[in-house]
C-alpha cells in the first residue's frame, strides 16, 4: 500500500510513513479539538504535490472555513480555489446523503483512478440524514467503498457527550474507516491541553499512545516528540531470534517464527520480554 | 490524470434535487420540472418549445403548461412568441435572442467565433447545412451585427464581430439585479431562498419549504451560454 505525506507535522511517523493511499480516514473531536485544521492541512498538502483537493462542507459555512485558513497564513488557498485545484462543495446533509444514494455510483464509474484528496467536514450530518441506525451504516460503508476509488478520503466526526466515542455517531464510522484519529481537547483549566491518539489505522503499525501537539499560526498542527528521523530499533525481536536458537523445536515452527520476527521493532514488543514469549513458544509447541 | 474531478462532484452534488418536487401547491418553483424549464430559459432566452421539450425530454404541452405557469408567477415574460427570463435580457435584444434560437444559427456563429473566416462551404459541411442555407443563416446574422461577411476571391468568408461579448460586458449589472429579484421573487412565494454562492456566470439558489430543500443552479450568462454551451 502506497503512503501519502499527511501535511500534519509529526503525524507520519505515528502512522507508519503516512497515510494510506485510497483510504478513509476519520478524525474525531470536539468543537475546537483542530479536525478542520487537520483536515485543511492534510488538503493542502495534496495541493502542493500536484493533487486535486475536494473540501464538502456539510452545513459549515465555507467562507469562514476559508478565511480561517487565510488567518492560519494559507492564503495560497486562494490560488488553488482559483485554478480549480481545490474546490469547495457545500451542501446539506440531507443532500449529500441523498447524493451518495443516487449519484455517487455514475460519478465514481466516471473518475475511477483518480488520486484526488477529499475531505467531509463533518461526517456528523450524513449520519443524521436517517434515524436508522442500519441505514446509517449502510449509507457510511457505501460511501467509504466508493470514494476511495477516486482519492483519499478524511472525513471529520464531531464528538458529542463524555468523550467514550461509545454512541452509535462515532462507533459506525470508526468501524468502517480504515485509520481513526482521535483529538481530545481540554479546554478546562487555564492550560489547554491537546492530545492526538491513533485509536486504529489498517495495514500500518502506528503509535499506540497519545501525543500532544500544538496548533501554531503558519503550520497549523505540529505533534510534540516526535523524532522522525530515529530508526526504529529492534533489540527485543534480535534477542528473541538468538534465544530461538538455543532450544529445539520442528523445522517448520522455527522457519516460521523466524520469517515472523522479520521487520518487526521494539516498538511491537512493547512491554513484553523476549524470555517470555520464548517460554510461551516453547509451552506452546512442547511435544508437537 | 484528468483534472476537473472536484467541480464534476460539485455539479453532480448541485444536480441533486432537480427531480424533486417541493410540498405546496401553487409555488412556482416548487415543481421540479417547471425548475428545469426555467432553467434551460434562463441559458437560451427565447429558445423554442420544440427545443425546450426535446432537450428535456417532455412533451411540448408540458413545456408550454410550465411556460404559461412561470410567465403567470413573473419569472418569464413574453414578447411574441418569444419567452425570456424576467430581467436577464436586454427587451431590446429579443428579436436577437430568438434568432439564435433558429435552427442553425448557434452553430455557424459558433463555428465561425471558433475559426474565423471560414469560407460558406467550410461552414457548411461543419455544421452540417447547405452551402445555400449556410448563406441565409450568415446574412441573418449579419442583420444583427453578429458577423461580417468579406469576400475572398472566389469564397465568401465570414468572421465574428465581437457584439456578444460586448453586450455580454454590458448586461453584468442586469444580470445581477436578475439574481437578486429572482432571489426576492423566491423569497415572496415562501421558499426561503438562501444564496449559496454567486459566480460571475452562474447562481446557486438552495430553497425549499421546511426540511425539504434543493438547490438550483441558475445560469446568468445568456449573451455567451445562448448559442455556445449546450444543454
Amino acid at each position: 500500500m502506497r503512503k501519502i505525506r499527511s501535511g500534519i507535522y509529526g503525524l507520519n511517523p505515528l502512522l507508519d510513513g503516512g497515510v494510506n493511499e485510497n483510504s478513509t480516514t476519520v478524525v474525531i473531536g470536539r468543537s475546537g479539538a483542530g479536525k478542520t485544521t487537520l483536515a485543511t492541512q492534510f488538503i493542502r498538502r495534496g495541493l502542493q504535490d500536484g493533487q486535486e483537493g475536494v473540501f464538502v462542507s456539510l452545513d459549515e459555512n465555507k467562507e469562514q472555513i476559508i478565511r480561517e485558513a487565510v488567518e492560519m497564513g494559507w492564503s495560497d488557498i486562494l490560488d488553488y480555489l482559483d485554478n480549480e485545484l481545490l474546490v469547495f462543495i457545500d451542501a446539506s446533509g440531507r443532500e449529500f446523503s441523498n447524493f451518495i444514494r443516487k449519484e455517487l455510483p455514475a460519478f465514481v464509474a466516471d473518475w475511477k483512478g483518480s488520486n484526488a484528496r477529499i475531505v467531509v467536514d463533518p461526517l456528523t450530518p450524513v449520519l443524521w440524514s436517517t434515524k436508522d441506525l442500519y441505514e446509517q451504516r449502510d449509507l457510511i460503508g457505501y460511501m467509504f467503498k466508493q470514494t476511495r476509488k477516486v482519492g483519499t478520503v478524511l472525513c471529520t466526526l464531531e464528538e458529542h457527550g463524555p468523550g467514550d466515542l461509545a454512541g452509535p455517531e462515532t462507533v459506525i464510522p470508526m468501524y468502517l474507516a480504515d485509520c481513526v484519529v482521535h483529538l481530545k481537547f481540554n479546554s478546562d483549566h487555564a492550560s489547554p491541553s491537546r492530545l492526538l491518539n491513533i485509536i486504529k489505522c489498517r495495514n500500518s503499525r502506528h503509535s499506540p499512545s497519545a501525543h500532544a501537539f500544538q496548533i501554531v499560526r503558519g503550520l497549523g498542527i505540529v505533534i510534540e516528540g516526535v523524532d522522525g528521523r530515529k530508526p526504529a530499533s529492534a533489540k527485543a525481536p534480535s534477542q528473541l531470534r538468538q534465544l530461538l536458537l538455543t532450544h529445539s523445536m520442528p523445522k517448520n515452527v522455527r522457519d516460521a517464527l523466524e520469517k515472523s520476527l522479520d521487520g518487526l521493532t521494539d516498538d511491537d514488543f512493547r512491554t513484553l520480554k523476549p524470555e517470555q514469549v520464548l517460554d510461551l513458544i516453547i509451552q506452546e509447541y512442547q511435544g508437537a | 490524470m484528468a483534472r476537473g474531478l472536484g467541480r464534476a462532484l460539485q455539479r453532480a452534488v448541485s444536480r441533486e434535487g432537480t427531480d424533486v418536487d417541493l410540498e405546496g401547491e401553487g409555488r412556482s418553483l416548487a415543481n421540479a420540472r417547471r425548475r428545469q424549464v426555467f432553467r434551460y430559459l434562463c441559458l437560451r432566452p427565447c429558445a423554442r418549445i420544440g427545443d425546450i421539450s426535446r432537450d428535456l425530454k417532455m412533451s411540448p404541452a408540458t413545456v408550454r403548461w410550465h411556460t404559461w405557469d412561470l410567465i403567470e408567477n413573473r419569472y418569464l415574460q413574453s414578447e411574441g412568441v418569444s419567452v425570456f427570463p424576467s430581467g436577464l435580457i436586454d427587451p431590446r435584444d429579443v428579436p436577437l435572442f430568438a434568432a439564435l434560437a433558429a435552427a442553425g444559427r448557434a452553430a455557424v456563429l459558433a463555428g465561425v467565433s471558433e475559426v474565423p473566416g471560414l469560407s460558406f462551404q467550410e461552414i457548411a459541411s461543419r455544421v452540417g447545412l447547405t452551402r445555400q442555407s449556410v448563406s441565409k443563416v450568415a446574412s441573418e446574422l449579419v442583420e444583427f451585427g453578429l458577423v461580417r461577411i468579406l469576400d475572398d476571391g472566389r469564397f465568401r468568408r465570414v468572421y465574428p464581430t465581437g457584439l456578444l461579448s460586448r453586450k455580454r460586458e454590458a448586461n453584468r449589472a442586469r444580470a445581477e439585479a436578475f439574481g437578486e429579484a429572482l432571489l426576492r421573487r423566491l423569497s415572496d412565494e415562501g421558499l426561503v431562498p438562501e444564496l449559496v454562492r454567486r459566480e460571475e456566470t452562474t447562481l446557486l439558489v438552495r430553497f425549499g419549504t421546511g426540511a425539504q430543500r434543493v438547490l438550483l443552479e441558475v445560469p446568468a450568462d445568456p449573451y455567451e451560454t445562448s448559442w455556445k454551451s449546450p444543454v
